[in-house]
């Protein structure tokens, strides 16, 4: 029995030890995701409530053959594309693409991060998803297809269309000069 | 991996090595290939590739940390977590609950026993023990039907010579003359009228009498009593 199944069994006991062990091994990531998806911190801790609300539920219905990092996060997509599709029905009168005032926000690092971040949060909900899965998140292809229910060739076609408009909103903003700056030392991604 | 080739409609006005080189950046992106794949030779000569390699090196760079949760998010989703569970397990046993008495509720309902109330047992009268009258016989029934046909012909009769006995006056107001001159006595006198026509009809109920009576012969019920007329 591997480290998930005996987690999840534990969990469907109600042991409440098991719980706590599986939101707080899922929950950064989760939150993370959600933060990037719906673009608000409170929303992203709401819906990531729902996620493992949904998950606890559901945990009868997992495939133990298949791991359960994808599935929760699989989940998390899905609540947060109903969450933005309830948005876009009910027009909220606060701009999220701004914090709340009053809470500790994480201020983007730099100029150039705030200006991939605008763009992301420009992109179409599916290449967003893929797009903060892989640059953000480090999953591979095949764990992003698992994630969003789609083919590994439809996740990379979304992949490159998002990059595209990252790079050229870059470019646009005058982030990208003809001569790059040699302190910016390009990293790998890291893929887990 | 093998990149993903451009769109059509977004290569077809751009020089096949600025299509190319956009391939190696996407690779690049991807962690195929490495950072110094960037360094080729195409972007050194076209300004656009130049400025792409720049955006995805910074893009690379970029610090895109992830959001950490708020503290205590965790304890507030697993107490959440606990109450859902519960309530839902509640909300089972009411359900259950309520199955279970729906069914006993029918099953009670179906195995009742049949509602009997108290009656008053009421004395009913002994029932009439009536006679059994003897089956009646086909020759008595032909008796009748040969009695009846003699009065229907008997009624009809009189029906008929009753009207003319008033044609006939009394005796005592006729004056006969002893004699006329010239006019010969009557050989019959009208007083024997009834008596001449019941002589004429006579043959009618004694041949429907006969004719039942031939009947009853041909049937094997012998001569049935004879009627009273």
């Amino acid at each position: 029995m591997s480290a998930d199944d005996d987690l999840v069994r534990r969990c469907r006991h109600g042991r409440p030890d098991a719980m706590r062990e599986l939101v707080e091994r899922f929950q950064p990531e989760v939150y993370a995701l959600c933060v990037r998806l719906v673009s608000h911190r409170h929303d992203a801790e709401d819906v990531t409530q729902e996620v493992f609300l949904r998950v606890f539920r559901s945990l009868g219905r997992w495939d133990g053959v298949r791991p359960l990092r994808p599935w929760v996060l699989g989940i998390a997509v899905n609540r947060c594309r109903t969450w933005l599709g309830r948005r876009r029905r009910i027009p909220e009168p606060v701009d999220y693409l701004h914090e709340v005032a009053g809470r500790p926000s994480e201020a983007p690092a730099s100029e150039l991060t705030a200006a991939i971040r605008s763009a992301v949060d420009d992109l179409r909900p599916e290449y967003r998803e893929v797009f903060v899965l892989f640059h953000e998140h480090g999953r591979s292809y095949e764990e992003i297809a698992g994630v969003v229910g789609r083919p590994v060739g439809t996740v990379k076609t979304w992949l490159h269309r998002g990059r595209a408009h990252v790079l050229a909103e870059l470019r646009r903003r005058g982030l990208a000069p003809d001569d790059p700056d040699p302190a910016a030392a390009p990293r790998p991604a890291n893929r887990s | 991996m093998t990149p993903v080739p451009l769109q059509p409609d977004e290569s077809l006005d751009r020089p096949a090595g600025c299509a190319a080189f956009e391939a190696v950046v996407n690779a690049v992106l991807d962690g195929e290939l490495g950072p110094d794949a960037l360094e080729s030779d195409h972007p050194a000569g076209c300004r656009e590739c130049r400025a792409s390699a720049t955006a995805a090196r910074q893009l690379l760079g970029a610090p895109l940390a992830l959001p950490t949760p708020p503290h205590g998010l965790a304890e507030r989703i697993v107490i959440t977590a606990m109450r859902d569970r519960r309530a839902r397990q509640r909300r089972r046993l009411v359900g259950l609950a309520l199955a279970a008495s729906v069914v006993v509720g029918t099953a009670a309902f179906l195995l009742r026993p049949s509602p009997v109330e108290p009656r008053e047992i009421v004395q009913l009268p002994p029932p009439l023990v009536v006679p059994e009258a003897p089956p009646p016989r086909v020759s008595d029934r032909f008796a009748e039907a040969g009695s009846a046909l003699l009065a229907i012909t008997n009624r009809a009769k009189d029906q008929t010579v009753n009207p003319t006995r008033t044609l006939i006056p009394p005796p005592e107001s006729i004056s006969v003359p002893t004699a006329l001159p010239g006019i010969e006595p009557a050989a019959e006198s009208l007083a024997e009228m009834p008596e001449a026509l019941r002589s004429g009809i006579e043959p009618v109920t004694a041949k429907t009498r006969r004719a039942v009576n031939l009947f009853l012969r041909d049937v094997g019920l012998g001569t049935p009593a004879k009627p009273k007329l």
